[in-house]
């Protein structure tokens, strides 16, 4: 089956007074009902790549390489055809979503308007639609909150709606950027529930992009983990939980708080900082943080190739 | 025991008609880490600050060393502010951006510290900067030339520079990456055992918290549901938002509802009712009080004994 999404050597400068490097020669397929995770510190260009993707960066940026939406490439495509793509075919949860929602419009005028926009359908049939759909993700009182404004709206409701109105024209592929990093706990697990069985219910295929392991181990298939703008693995979600290869994801397994065990002092925590993007290093990105780095590392970037059933970018992988 | 540093007391807050925070009462000894607990809106932020009086207080007592701060006049206050720090949520906007590292942790100098002479002063700064990790040369770079985690280290150390009996820590990781989360912990940790200072530390992490306190306090819906030490409440949570809430941190969704909106009104009796799986008829009568069920360990919950057996 072809694949929805195919990015290719996607490569993305913010050119400010220093040249910023975001994203560095990224590939990535999603084919159809697949659940691909991203995972990276804040600054590993996980959410760039997808904002680089569908067109949505700021002017200063500068975008190259391939991306093909459903066979077709979209990269610098006319706003015209994105438009028709972004929010029908392909639609996006963002973070925070009290700042992706407009607050003074009510909820039922923002989910219908994406149906009389991308349909052509007539509003009352829209708030109709909209309606069924608040049902489908769980939110409870759903007519009433049709009349109601964002504020009015705990967060986990708020980014209900949002994920409603990602499904309302029923897209191939959604792409959730930290959807749950601004939810409590309670809230985060029926956030996660919620797609999980979205997911089988409509067979779109998920992008779910987060810093935390745990979140993205939860529900999707495959995962590639990003630093310094670079992919530096990518394997089927339960292999790269199970055996990480790149020191890195090993390292951010071990960071995941966990609630088993007895309860320890001192928290497992990864030494360093992120890369500075404005400073690219010659060998390995990751040396100066990981534990295992010798001279080669320091001198030379290891390429990312295949390995087993993954693929890896270290010189010395961690034994499967 | 010795006697408690701080001493809270029935303490409420309201805002307009909300009532934030109702009956919250407890006590923070010494070199102690207290833990809290709850939601997004169960009045966790609101507390932090209401003991520091950074919000306007309704009712009960606050009471620092014996002294009770909500009927301190402003110069006493500022007096005891040297004393009790507090450390934000969002780092970088807890930083002014016009202010490089260096001037940000002069600030509390030149206000308590007027005496020091400018050398000493540059003294402490460099040794602060190099105890919180981020060596000197940090000065004189401006916030946003520090990565998330750094501008919590500024944060921390410019709560620390007065050297604090009690340091208040609102969600200080919270906004952070999940590898950076345990840099941070540990360092509040190593400061609290060198300084042997107070903490009252603000999650909704239950992780997290396990980590570093020594007593665990949750609220919900601005009341006071359950108090134990550390390894009881982890082992033998009784209230049931207790236990929803460590089943969530374990990647159970809690089965009752989501948290209400903060605007949705207080529900008569127990404020978890609508959501307990426990609940019964006796339940919507008054809110319980908190009752002893075991060594320092206090529950809200008018079933309590049952949930134990």
């Amino acid at each position: 089956m072809p694949e929805v999404l195919r990015i290719e050597q996607l490569t993305i400068d913010f050119l400010s007074a220093e040249r910023i490097a975001a994203v560095r020669e990224v590939s990535l397929q999603v084919s159809p009902g697949e659940c691909l995770g991203i995972v990276g510190e804040s600054g590993s260009g996980k959410s760039q790549t997808f904002m680089g993707a569908l067109g949505l960066l700021p002017r200063s940026a500068r975008a190259t390489g391939s991306v093909r939406f459903e066979g077709r490439e979209i990269l610098d495509a006319p706003r015209a055809v994105l438009n028709k793509i972004r929010g029908s075919r392909l639609s996006m949860v963002f973070q925070d979503p009290m700042s992706s929602l407009t607050p003074h419009l009510r909820i039922g005028t923002q989910l219908a308007e994406v149906l009389v926009c991308h349909r052509g359908m007539s509003w009352r049939e829209s708030e109709l639609a909209a309606l069924r759909m608040l049902d489908r993700v769980r939110v409870p009182e759903s007519k009433r909150r049709l009349r109601q404004y964002p504020h009015q709206l705990s967060g986990g409701m708020r980014q209900r709606v949002m994920i409603a109105m990602g499904l309302l024209c029923e897209p191939a592929l959604m792409i959730a950027d930290e959807p749950t990093t601004a939810l409590d706990v309670t809230v985060q697990a029926q956030i996660i529930d919620l797609l999980r069985t979205l997911r089988h219910e409509y067979g779109t295929a998920f992008v779910l992009i987060s810093h935390d392991l745990a979140v993205v181990g939860g529900l999707a298939d495959r995962i590639l983990v990003m630093y310094a703008g670079r992919v530096v693995e990518s394997a089927a979600a339960r292999d790269l939980l199970r055996r990480p290869r790149h020191p890195y994801t090993a390292e951010l397994l071990r960071c995941v708080p966990d609630l088993s065990g007895p309860p320890l002092e001192r928290m497992p925590s990864l030494p360093g900082q992120p890369p500075d993007a404005a400073q690219p290093a010659a060998g390995c990105e990751f040396a100066p943080r990981c534990p295992f780095a010798v001279e080669l590392c320091r001198a030379q970037r290891p390429p990312l190739r295949r390995l087993g059933p993954g693929e890896v970018a270290c010189h010395f992988p961690l034994p499967s | 025991m010795s006697e408690p540093l701080l001493k809270v007391r029935d303490l409420g807050v309201r805002f307009g008609a909300t009532t934030v925070l109702k009956d919250v009462s407890f006590d923070l000894f010494a070199g102690e880490t207290l833990g809290l607990v709850g939601e997004s809106g169960s009045g966790k932020s609101t507390l932090a600050r209401a003991l520091l009086r950074l919000v306007p207080v309704s009712g009960g007592e606050v009471l620092w060393r014996g002294r009770n701060l909500l009927g301190c006049d402003a110069a006493e206050m500022r007096n005891h502010r040297r004393e009790l720090q507090i450390v934000f949520q969002d780092p970088l906007s807890s930083l002014n951006p016009r202010m490089t590292a260096g001037q940000i942790l002069a600030e509390p100098l030149s206000i308590f510290e007027r005496a020091l002479s400018l050398r000493d002063r540059q003294l402490r700064i460099d040794a602060m900067l190099e105890r919180v990790g981020l060596g000197k040369a940090a000065a004189r770079r401006y916030p946003h030339e520090f990565s998330g985690g750094q501008c919590q280290r500024i944060g921390i150390a410019r709560a620390m520079m007065l050297n604090p009996t009690l340091l208040v820590c609102d969600e200080p990781v919270s906004s952070l990456d999940v590898s950076i989360q345990g840099q941070i912990v540990n360092l509040l940790f190593d400061l609290q055992r060198d300084f042997g200072i107070a903490m009252l530390f603000i999650s909704h992490n239950l992780a997290v918290v396990r980590h570093l306190s020594h007593r665990v306090l949750v609220i919900y819906r601005g009341r006071q549901v359950e108090i134990a030490p550390r390894d009881t409440l982890f082992a033998a949570p009784v209230h049931p938002y207790t236990r929803g809430l460590l089943a969530a941190a374990s990647g159970v969704a809690l089965s009752a509802a989501e948290p209400p909106a903060t605007d949705v009104p207080v529900p008569s009796g127990c404020v978890f009712r609508d959501r307990c799986a426990y609940r019964q008829d006796a339940c919507a009568a008054a809110q319980p009080n908190l009752e002893a069920v075991g060594p320092e360990h206090l529950v809200a919950c008018r079933r309590a004994r049952d949930l134990m057996s």
